[in-house]
């Protein structure tokens, strides 16, 4: 199906990108931010590999039922993101705005069980400086939780628009944050 | 579009699915220490990148609807997601073949 070019009125012609769902422009994010995580979990596998015990001493201190309890949340808002989705479509505003209140509230739950998480590492003293895991750890997850942030405030203007377009296109940014994340969690916090 | 969303059911069911890979990894992560040491075993390595990749599948093909795009752009996204997966067993391997990192 052709993207539809809203400024326009008419069909636009996107190319190769006319085949995905959703405004092209956010599939053109998504995918540039798939590349530069990709870069970061490259980057990290290389790291460890030369300093696997560095690695699997500094990686003592990840709290794995933190980081665990963190992906069903996110998967969670993820599911109430794509419900509001399919609001969006049968023209259904309340329905829409609850569901992406709800996706926006179990980001929120994200952020504070991160706060902890990080501030229970720096009240043990674990700094960026300390080793490099720590350095890529901040890095990585700090990255993902800005996403996460600015997926929240997307979410909010895209529950004020309500329309089809705006809801998938803005449900689709928080969709990505999701994958990032279900990627970050086993290769940063299980893999040892 | 309304015809190609996935169903409520679907995205229930994926959910659910999400959740279960997701304890299933944990407790393979907290279970999977290899010889009372600190590092994973392989095979435990290789079902937890696998759950990741099946993870990430079902959100790319049912939270962002990506199987209603043309199967090159599922190729493209989902080869490069298992290239990652890929690389990150292949540095879990070359750690555990040097037995001082066991």
């Amino acid at each position: 199906m052709p993207a539809r070019d809203d400024t326009a009125g008419e069909e636009a012609d996107w190319g190769p990108l006319s085949g995905l769902p959703g405004n092209p422009m956010m599939w053109v994010l998504i995918v540039s931010e798939v590349l530069v995580f990709g870069a970061f979990f490259l980057g990290y596998t290389g790291a460890r590999v030369l300093d696997p015990d560095g690695f699997a001493a500094a990686q003592q201190t990840a709290d794995r039922v933190l980081g665990g309890i963190n992906t069903i949340v996110l998967v969670l808002s993820g599911l109430f993101a794509a419900l509001a989705v399919k609001a969006a479509d049968h023209g259904r505003t309340r329905a829409v705005r609850g569901h992406l209140g709800a996706a926006m509230l179990l980001g929120g739950g994200f952020l504070a069980v991160k706060v902890v998480d990080y501030a229970d590492k720096i009240a043990a003293g674990h700094g960026m400086e300390e080793h490099s895991w720590f350095m890529l750890y901040y890095l990585m997850t700090g990255f993902h939780a800005l996403h996460v942030v600015a997926g929240i405030g997307i979410l909010a203007f895209v529950a004020w628009q309500a329309g089809r377009e705006a809801v998938e296109t803005g449900v689709a940014f928080w969709h990505m944050v999701d994958l990032i994340w279900v990627l970050i969690y086993p290769i940063v916090y299980l893999i040892r | 579009m309304a015809s190609s969303l996935p169903s409520r059911r679907r995205l229930v069911g994926t959910c659910g699915l999400l959740i279960g890979l997701t304890a299933l990894s944990v407790a393979l992560a907290v279970a999977g220490v290899k010889g009372g040491g600190q590092t994973l075993g392989l095979v435990e390595t290789a079902v937890i990148l696998a759950a990741a990749f099946w993870k990430a599948t079902r959100i790319l093909n049912d939270y962002l609807n990506l199987r209603v795009s043309t199967p090159g752009w599922r190729v493209l996204l989902l080869g490069f997601l298992l290239v990652i997966v890929s690389v990150v067993l292949a540095g879990q391997a070359l750690i555990l073949a040097d037995p001082l990192a066991v």
